[in-house]
């Protein structure tokens, strides 16, 4: 199986869930969304919290609300997008701050 | 008086559009943006707005577009002022504690602008009133702090097919974009449920809300009159505790 990384970096209450602004994180098998945001659970279990999802959920379903950047283009959300390895990704949670 | 009380069914819009010399003499400096003029101030003057929520957001917005020359505001905002209101809500004042914001937001912005029509509306957006209230506006500005009622005031917009200048922030960060299917992505792309995550209290400075506050009122300027190019398909992101400021596309996502 082909390992893959990614960076992830974090914004808004995500960052501040996080306590950090990106991450790496490593996986085998198909580099998706879903098994990016499942490495980022392994990774980081306070993620699951912050993202109110399981490993399970991010398979068939992104988190309501979390954009997903590359190079400032939003990424399809879904869960079998396609991300090549060693590519930096920037997750954003849409805020409703008034 | 030229402000008057909501009432469902209530949607004519001011009639006069011609500008009279007083207004040419107040609006005098931004006659001269190009690409405005006249024609753009007349057509702030026959324009009615939308903004969900007064607050920290919203009351700049509101006072922007009061100051603009808009003709008409409808606004939505329920409860009392509240002490923890007074860091960012710029139209509650201390004397109005207790009593109805949108009041104090309704008396604030005719100091301003006398000749501005308010309609006040002592309401959340909901599911049960965004379609009335969206019914009443040519333009719609989303500044209300909960994902439900950014989700019920964007299906009535959709519904109408009116633009909605979408404005958010979070402790030092904010962001921009213009809704408007089909032209662009709809907000339930974005946000198809409410996140689970999200809490009524954020962090805020007022100084951040009232930032994104006057990019939104600019915004709904523009989409009013076509001048320049809206955030459409693009969504600005604000990180004021950097200060770097980016665009980003959303049109991928279609």
């Amino acid at each position: 199986m082909t390992q893959w990384q990614v960076t992830l970096e974090f914004s808004g209450p995500l960052q501040r869930a996080m306590q950090t602004r990106e991450l790496t994180v490593t996986g085998t098998g198909p580099c998706t969304l879903a098994s990016i945001l499942a490495a980022l659970l392994v990774a980081q279990p306070r993620a699951a919290q912050a993202l109110a999802v399981s490993a399970e959920s991010v398979v068939t379903t992104l988190p309501p609300g979390l954009l997903v950047l590359r190079n400032r283009v939003l990424l399809p959300l879904k869960p079998q997008t396609s991300v090549a390895p060693g590519e930096r990704l920037t997750l954003m949670p849409m805020i409703s701050g008034g | 008086m030229t402000d008057k009380q909501y009432s469902p069914g209530d949607v004519a819009p001011s009639e006069l559009t011609t500008l009279t010399e007083e207004e040419t003499q107040i609006y005098a400096w931004q006659l001269d943006v190009e690409g405005f003029g006249s024609a753009g101030q007349q057509q702030l003057k026959k324009s009615s707005v939308l903004i969900s929520r007064v607050g920290g957001l919203g009351s700049v917005v509101a006072y922007q577009l009061a100051a603009a020359g808009i003709g008409r505001l409808i606004l939505a905002h329920a409860g009392n002022v509240q002490p923890s209101d007074l860091n960012r809500q710029l139209l509650m004042t201390h004397d109005w504690i207790g009593k109805p914001r949108i009041e104090s937001a309704r008396r604030r912005l005719l100091e301003l602008n006398p000749g501005l029509e308010i309609v006040a509306v002592p309401e959340n957006v909901s599911p049960e009133n965004a379609d009335r209230l969206a019914g009443l506006a040519d333009c719609v500005v989303d500044a209300a702090p909960l994902f439900q009622e950014r989700l019920a005031l964007n299906d009535a917009a959709e519904r109408r097919g009116l633009p909605v200048v979408e404005a958010a922030m979070y402790e030092l960060e904010a962001s921009l974009t213009v809704i408007h299917p089909p032209h662009t992505l709809r907000f339930r792309d974005l946000v198809p449920a409410v996140p689970p995550g999200w809490t009524r209290r954020f962090p805020v400075f007022g100084a951040v809300s009232g930032s994104v506050g006057c990019l939104a009122a600019m915004e709904t300027i523009k989409l009013l009159t076509g001048l320049g190019q809206p955030l459409k398909n693009r969504l600005l992101r604000l990180d004021l505790r950097s200060m770097q400021f980016e665009t980003v596309s959303l049109a991928a996502a279609e």
